[in-house]
């Protein structure tokens, strides 16, 4: 309860802090939207050349994956965004901060920042998926759940790779690269994807877990594969609260005693 | 006397990366990672009692910053323990937490783009203070840190003594037992800086809030601490009364004069530390000669050219401590 | 979703700006040399950014490895509209390897005139606009060498040879080149428009978008409907990305000629677009006092 309220507080304090730079968040978001609708008119000439059918995925499937990304994406960034900055907290010492305060560390850190053009890749998400996908109460549920679903399992992928920093010195490339390669695989139709591939992105670049799945629960509603893909969310929103805890115990403040010998 | 800090045979020590210059080694630092380990802090033991205002001072890299980080549970000690407030501050950190406060001088708590006001609210959320009495918390240190003025504007806009000041209130606002700063002064003009050390004094006297207070600034130890601890090399080498080390070396200026010919003074408390033909190093005794009595005799003796006073660097202080002549 | 190519490309330095060239006169031989002198410093900075480099290069693999799985699904039953997929994907190395070596210089610009700093540029010898572009194409040829060389092995890997190789890449180079200084002069506009636009940014990512969708860049311009794909065809876009991967893979002496003098023709519009704008910025600095 408490801790929703400082959620709540974290956000009203992030949507203050935008207003501050109104135009910026504007370009932001329009930059954003222009962005998506470049790629949408690429799948659309796409699928009119070549026919509504690639490895089993249609023009709605795609658009689907699409949606579902783009949302997800932008709720992360919204209420999640400092996941992108984990590793600079991390070694910049920032983290101390957080750590004098008597909440637990990850929400806490997590929440504190929001980027604002989130918001526009969240309503862009939902007004892709109102106008491409047929609509049903269980779809919309789907859709929302597994929007949510994204934004969290994106964060912990986040959190894991950004973790390393606590071990390995400045991970930040990397990490970075690892939350892009998730949202540059779910936006591609997953049957093009087979072997090895599938093999990593049910795990380290949990596309499939995010996105194709869902895609696939969204045409055809199947329990088993529900709960076996919300599971597998699970475990890897676990594993980064693990490792993040671990790291924490290892954590330097900076290491500035060092840079200064 | 309640002992609200206690640190025995802390130890805790960092690994480097060991960087060279240039592109051949950033491009081998990418596939292999040269270590080495920085023993920071070493069998510390460390004791501060309820309402006490100490002195924890010490050149640059000495263990400062990792002593106070290893009280307030930002880092974990390698060995040792720690009790602050009855309670380990890394196994129960946050409990910790809720009643120990902080201004570190480069890690702001407040919200650059947004008003104090709001940063002060959302640390009220933070450490659950009821918003009746938070309401009540922020017009009295609104009263005593005279930031009345500067609650609705954006942190950014706040020159760095004003800052200093929110920064002060916004580590208050839980009603915290001690107060950990870390160079508060630093940066800021002598009206603020005196300003800041009332305010200080203030906060100890009125509330009893235990102070811990790191400087390189002789004059926030001299008017605030009674007493003072210094360390080096991750260890304690002094730790009595800041009056005793005031008689030691605090009372020392040094000065500087640069002059028309050669300077000849003969005076108790005054000795030559360095001279050129025209050049000379004092270091005055300000017990034995008062500081309102050499300079005029300077001017009297010599042609002065210019002329200037300091303290004894914190740095001398600590060689001086060990060379054995305090 | 902005990601990958946009900030990826960032790199292009800034330290170490201080630059002179001591000179009065200008004759050909010593704008050569000058220029050729920034141009060989804003190579050499490149280095600097070893980081982003790598991530570079890494991207162009992950992505052409993806369209690789793409396209081998489509184009399964053999080519459409003329592309195989060893051309698809050697064609897509080739736009993919001039777009993430172009790098944001409008940024400098940008900043520049937001700090005023292009005031003391006035002062200097040689036009302000033309120092950008040597410094930042400068940079964009030292990215583009490996970013080729690693879409081209990464191409090799994934579908194997390009039939006519050598014949094909010796005449889409220099059309590789003069396309890389076309997309340079686009964004050195955009750059320009920094004098009366608060952020440009926009500005660039519209172009961005562009020259992703008639560029090519994705999907060849022959994907289009007809009428869309003649016009695109013309466009400046196209010769800056379309054209020369098309030379790559499917060579033709005559294309080839005609390909590069319509990048020239283009080449010499928007430098004359940029100096335009420039003098009327400087005559704006001048009406305000700088």
């Amino acid at each position: 309860m408490k801790l929703m309220r400082l959620f709540s507080h974290y956000v009203k304090l992030n949507l203050q802090s935008a207003m501050e730079y109104r135009a910026a968040f504007l370009t932001q978001v329009f930059g954003m939207i222009l962005n998506n609708s470049a790629f949408i008119v690429f799948w659309l000439v796409l699928f009119r050349a070549v026919g509504d059918d690639i490895a089993g995925w249609g023009f709605t499937a795609v658009m689907f994956l699409w949606s579902i990304t783009a949302f997800g994406f932008g709720l992360a960034s919204v209420f999640l965004g400092n996941a992108l900055y984990l590793s600079r907290i991390i070694y910049t010492g920032e983290l101390d901060v957080y750590l004098l305060q008597p909440k637990p560390i990850l929400p806490n850190v997590l929440w504190s920042r929001s980027i604002v053009s989130g918001w526009g890749d969240a309503a862009y998400g939902l007004v892709l998926f109102g106008l491409t996908q047929p609509l049903s109460v269980a779809g919309i549920a789907i859709f929302l759940g597994f929007g949510v679903a994204l934004a969290l399992v994106l964060t912990a992928i986040r959190v894991i790779y950004h973790s390393l920093t606590f071990y390995f010195g400045n991970a930040e490339d990397f990490a970075t690269t690892a939350g892009e390669l998730v949202i540059l695989f779910s936006m591609y139709p997953g049957g093009v994807f087979d072997g090895p591939t599938m093999w990593l992105l049910h795990s380290v670049i949990p596309a499939a877990l995010v996105a194709f799945i869902p895609a696939q629960l969204f045409a055809s509603f199947d329990t088993t594969l529900l709960l076996a893909v919300l599971a597998a969310d699970a475990l890897i929103i676990a594993g980064a609260v693990i490792v993040f805890a671990r790291g924490v115990r290892r954590y330097e403040s900076g290491n500035r005693i060092g840079a200064r010998l | 006397m309640e002992e609200v800090i206690r640190l025995h045979n802390i130890n805790k020590s960092f690994r480097t990366a060991v960087r060279g210059t240039g592109l051949r080694a950033s491009v081998r630092s990418l596939v292999h990672r040269e270590t080495r380990s920085i023993h920071a802090v070493r069998d510390l033991d460390l004791s501060v009692d309820r309402g006490e205002v100490l002195a924890f001072i010490g050149p640059n890299g000495a263990g400062k910053s990792t002593t106070i980080k290893l009280i307030t549970g930002i880092l974990f000690p390698d060995s040792g323990d720690i009790t602050v407030l009855g309670l380990d501050p890394h196994r129960r950190r946050r409990e910790l937490a809720y009643r120990i406060g902080t201004v570190f001088g480069q890690k702001s708590q407040l919200w650059f783009h947004l008003p104090p006001l709001d940063s002060f609210h959302l640390l009220g959320n933070v450490y659950d203070v009821p918003p009746a009495t938070l309401r009540q918390r922020i017009e009295e240190l609104v009263e005593v840190f005279e930031i009345g003025d500067l609650l609705d504007q954006p942190v950014r806009k706040l020159s760095l003594g004003e800052r200093i000041r929110c920064e002060m209130a916004a580590s208050l606002i839980h009603h915290p037992e001690i107060l950990f700063l870390d160079e508060p002064t630093i940066g800021l003009d002598v009206v603020v800086k005196s300003r800041i050390r009332d305010l200080i004094r203030d906060m100890n006297r009125r509330h009893n809030v235990t102070i811990f207070l790191t400087s390189h600034d002789v004059g926030d130890i001299e008017k605030l601490c009674k007493r003072a601890v210094v360390i080096n090399h991750g260890q304690v080498v002094w730790n009595d009364t800041v009056k005793r080390l005031k008689y030691s070396l605090l009372n020392r200026r040094i000065i500087d004069v640069k002059t028309d010919g050669p300077l000849t003074i003969d005076q108790e408390g005054v000795r030559i530390l360095k001279q050129g033909e025209y050049t000379a190093k004092l270091e005055v005794d300000l017990d034995r000669a008062p500081i309102e009595e050499v300079v005029p005799r300077l001017f009297r003796n010599a042609g002065i050219q210019d002329i200037n006073i300091s303290n004894i660097p914190t740095e001398e202080i600590i060689s001086r401590i060990y060379e054995g002549s305090v | 979703m902005r990601s990958r190519n946009d900030d990826r490309a960032a790199a292009g330095g800034r330290s170490g700006r201080p630059f002179r060239v001591n000179t009065a006169s200008g004759t050909i031989a010593r704008l050569a040399r000058r220029y050729g002198c920034i141009l060989r410093y804003g190579a050499r900075n490149q280095l600097i950014y070893l980081r982003s480099f790598i991530m570079r290069n890494f991207f162009l693999i992950v992505i052409l490895f993806v369209m690789h799985r793409l396209w081998r699904v489509i184009l399964a039953d053999g080519p459409i509209v003329g592309f195989t997929l060893v051309q698809m994907l050697w064609y897509l190395a080739v736009t993919e390897a001039i777009e993430l070596s172009r790098g944001r210089l409008f940024q400098d610009i940008q900043d520049d005139v937001r700090t005023g700093a292009v005031v003391y540029t006035l002062a200097r010898p040689y036009p302000y606009p033309a120092f950008e572009f040597a410094r930042w194409f400068g940079g964009a040829l030292v990215r583009l060498v490996p970013l080729l060389a690693i879409g081209f092995v990464s191409a090799l890997a994934l579908v194997g040879p390009l039939p006519r190789f050598a014949y094909g890449i010796s005449l889409a180079l220099p059309s590789i080149v003069l396309g890389l200084a076309i997309g340079t002069l686009w964004v050195l506009l955009i750059g320009l428009l920094a004098f009366w636009s608060e952020d440009v940014t926009p500005f660039y990512w519209i172009y961005q978008k562009i020259v992703f969708i008639f560029g090519g860049m994705f999907l060849p311009i022959d994907y289009f409907p007809e009428w869309l794909a003649a016009i695109s065809r013309v466009l400046p876009t196209a010769f800056q990305a379309y054209w020369p991967a098309r030379l790559a893979v499917a060579p033709d002496a005559a294309v080839a000629m005609t390909t590069y003098a319509g990048q020239l023709v283009w080449i010499a519009g928007l430098a004359g677009a940029c100096a335009l704008l420039f003098a009327a910025a400087t005559k704006r600095m001048h009406a305000h006092g700088g």
